[in-house]
């Protein structure tokens, strides 16, 4: 546990950082604003506690809603969300020996880059949702809403899969 | 009672789930952005010593800009200077007084800026130390920026005109008649402009400024210019404009400080006993 969790925490900083310096700064325009960091959730083991989980999502979340200058529990409360659907989405895209297999981190190479490319566009999608759905506040130019949600999660699925397949496969070898 | 413990148990969590989606949610609510940033202000600090650095890496790669941008500044001043010695101001010196002695300004550099969210926020390399203080509008020459929303010691933190939920009163400057423009959300060179009623006459290429009522901003500062326009919803205008400022090019701003805002306040709140 103890490993682990420490391990766990560089990820969460490494993501926070990912997020904050590099992709919410990207010249991008009005309707797209990728969010990369659900992929720290996203990626933790099959078999990892649920609950362990939803508190990760948490961090996650408030350290992404301070460093961003977003509404303090916008990302937060999408984040919890995606992660309490997480078990409910990988059932989809798994079988029963895969989710038994749980020390490992689920990455596009251990999962099939079909499954994968599934089961994060789901999340991601699910994700953008209850984001911008919070962050606009509204559902006075629906129409707008969806475009940020449709564009912002076309980018991050591309660059969350992407990002995945630089992902280490094990936690073993994740800390450097 | 045991098969509730047991249910309890089964679907913790579910229950952990709905906890901490409480919690978060509480948090969005009771943040309003003005409290949020105030309790980050010691974050923020750490933080935009980082931008900071990043910013002044990023400034190499646009300082051609820059200088065109300040050679034109330059020429503009120039001009306006020469109108000033080619005057005799004590002869004519009651017309030709310094425009708004009611405001003092504060130059400041951009260190952090976002254009593609649906709240923006600038940081300042100007804080508590330079007098700055919450509330004060900062800008540039052609259009308004934003306005302070905490200060630490050397940094300010800016909600900026893109950001949803902030308006800006300004004032049609052809025909006079003022009300809020405030950004949509969708694109970082256009904001709207409402509550303009229909027997007012507009036209496209009408310059939008500041009303100064705000006593946030001085009166007159350009804005945009009318792009289009649609009667909407009952007898009102709904004015697109066509912002003059470059959003993502923002470099050296103005904090402006209305010198008079104490006697202001307190005249309102007398009206509102």
């Amino acid at each position: 546990m103890n490993n682990s969790f420490f391990r766990y925490l560089l990820w969460l900083l490494f993501f926070v950082l990912l997020q904050s310096l590099v992709f919410s700064q990207l010249p991008l325009g009005t309707y797209v604003y990728p969010m990369v960091y659900v992929l720290f959730i996203l990626m933790l083991p099959i078999g990892y506690s649920r609950m362990a989980v939803l508190l990760w999502a948490f961090l996650t979340g408030l350290c992404i809603d301070i460093f961003t200058h977003s509404i303090l529990g916008a990302h937060t409360s999408a984040t919890v969300a995606m992660a309490y659907a997480r078990p409910f989405i990988l059932k989809l895209v798994t079988s029963k020996e895969d989710r038994e297999n749980n020390v490992q981190l689920i990455t596009k190479r251990n999962l099939g880059s079909r499954f994968f490319l599934t089961y994060i566009s789901l999340a991601i999608l699910l994700h953008h949702t209850i984001y911008f759905l919070i962050d606009t506040f509204s559902f006075f130019d629906f129409i707008h809403t969806v475009l940020l949600i449709v564009c912002s999660a076309l980018l991050s699925i591309l660059f969350v899969f992407f990002l995945s397949s630089l992902m280490p496969t094990s936690w073993n070898s994740a800390s450097n | 009672m045991e098969n509730v413990f047991r249910f309890l148990a089964r679907s913790r969590v579910f229950f952990l789930f709905l906890v901490i989606e409480v919690i978060a949610l509480f948090m969005i609510v009771r943040s309003s952005y003005y409290q949020s940033t105030k309790i980050m202000n010691s974050v923020r600090y750490l933080q935009a010593m980082c931008e900071e650095q990043v910013n002044s890496w990023e400034q190499y790669f646009s300082l051609k800009n820059m200088n065109a941008d300040l050679a034109e500044e330059n020429n503009r001043l120039r001009k306006i200077l020469s109108y000033y010695q080619s005057v005799d101001t004590t002869k004519s010196f009651t017309e030709k007084l310094p425009l708004y002695p009611d405001y003092e300004y504060t130059l400041a550099t951009v260190i952090d800026n976002s254009v593609n969210r649906q709240h923006n926020y600038i940081t300042l390399n100007v804080g508590k130390n330079h007098q700055i203080e919450p509330d004060m509008g900062v800008m540039v020459d052609n259009g308004v920026v934003g306005i302070i929303t905490s200060v630490t010691g050397r940094y300010a933190l800016v909600k900026s005109f893109l950001n949803t939920d902030w308006k800006v009163s300004a004032r049609l400057l052809r025909s006079g008649a003022f009300g809020p423009l405030h950004w949509d959300g969708k694109i970082y060179t256009e904001a709207l402009l409402s509550e303009i009623p229909q027997h007012i006459d507009v036209q496209v290429g009408d310059t939008v400024v500041t009303s100064g009522y705000s006593s946030i901003f001085p009166p007159d500062i350009p804005i945009g210019i009318v792009k289009s326009f649609q009667v909407k919803r009952g007898n009102f205008y709904e004015i697109k404009v066509a912002l003059l400022t470059d959003y993502k090019r923002l470099r050296y701003v103005t904090v402006a400080r209305f010198t008079q805002r104490d006697e202001i306040n307190q005249l309102d709140s007398k009206t509102h006993e």
